[in-house]
């Protein structure tokens, strides 16, 4: 399935392109609005990030590969953008918008939303980590990849933004 | 995995904004397909960078010629015929480059 998606794409399948990008488009959109903090910077990123590893699609067998390629692109691209607009790296918990569906069974579990709010509270790093380990479904070895940073060192923040999230959420243990 | 990652992981697959532009998809994919198409009917190499590379192919071919037919010449300026290889060598170095420049994409990742 995977990567019959990725031969169909490679050949120029606007159906699969479509399917492909739908896929794995939100995650990377909230990895470069983690960074970027601006709703229409982050667009913009992801749609680059996109349209450059769409281009080189041909090199990636799976979607796995091409998943880190994406957030991989994403995040320099951000972190290349904020320090291109030289602004103060603050996060904006107050524009974080909680959807609320009235008939999701989800929303009326407030602990989602509690917990929710509590990943937007964390570091930039720590938070980026929980989106890629968690939604991203990445390996602690492919967020290496899409960060630049150590295992060693993304074992350290995922284990501390876990203890937060568990202290914030007043469970007894990590 | 336990419940608290199975918490974690549905709290943001619950609550992340998401991209409400519906176009969004559609406008990647027809950026694609439009620049896949451009590659496609891109010629091999850039004209300038042939005509460059080519006049240079053509130009060490007559200056080991003349070096092989009319010696005495080319003592005078102290060129041999290695030269004239080096500089043949040169230009397909040169083409070469040009045309990884123009067409590899690996930069970009």
């Amino acid at each position: 399935m995977g990567s019959s998606i990725i031969k169909r794409a490679i050949s120029g399948d606007p159906e699969a392109l479509t399917s492909l990008i739908n896929q794995y488009r939100d995650i990377a959109y909230n990895l470069a609005l983690s960074i970027a903090k601006d709703d229409e910077d982050a667009k913009d990123i992801t749609q680059d990030s996109f349209l450059k590893v769409l281009e080189n699609i041909h090199r990636f067998r799976n979607e796995a590969k091409f998943t880190t390629w994406l957030y991989r692109i994403v995040y320099n691209q951000s972190i290349r953008f904020v320090k291109e607009r030289n602004t103060e790296n603050i996060v904006k918990t107050e524009s974080i918008s909680i959807p609320e569906n009235p008939y999701s069974e989800y929303s009326v579990k407030k602990e989602y939303i509690e917990l929710y709010k509590a990943i937007n509270l964390l570091e930039d790093n720590d938070r980026n980590i929980i989106l890629l380990f968690y939604l991203g479904e990445k390996s602690i070895k492919q967020i290496g990849t899409i960060t630049g940073m150590s295992a060693s060192n993304i074992k350290v923040m995922l284990h501390r933004a876990r203890k937060k999230l568990y202290k914030k959420l007043n469970y007894e243990r990590v | 995995m336990k419940e608290f990652d199975e918490n974690i992981k549905n709290a943001l697959l619950k609550h992340i904004p998401k991209i409400d532009d519906d176009s969004f998809t559609e406008n990647i994919v027809k950026e694609h397909l439009s620049r896949k198409l451009e590659i496609k009917y891109k010629p091999f190499l850039n004209f300038a960078s042939l005509i460059i590379g080519l006049s240079f192919v053509f130009i060490s071919i007559g200056l080991i010629l003349l070096i092989r037919y009319n010696g005495l010449f080319i003592e005078i300026i102290d060129i041999n015929e290695q030269h004239g290889l080096i500089l043949f060598a040169l230009s397909f170095v040169f083409l070469i480059y040009k045309w990884l420049e123009d067409y590899s994409t690996s930069s970009t990742l």
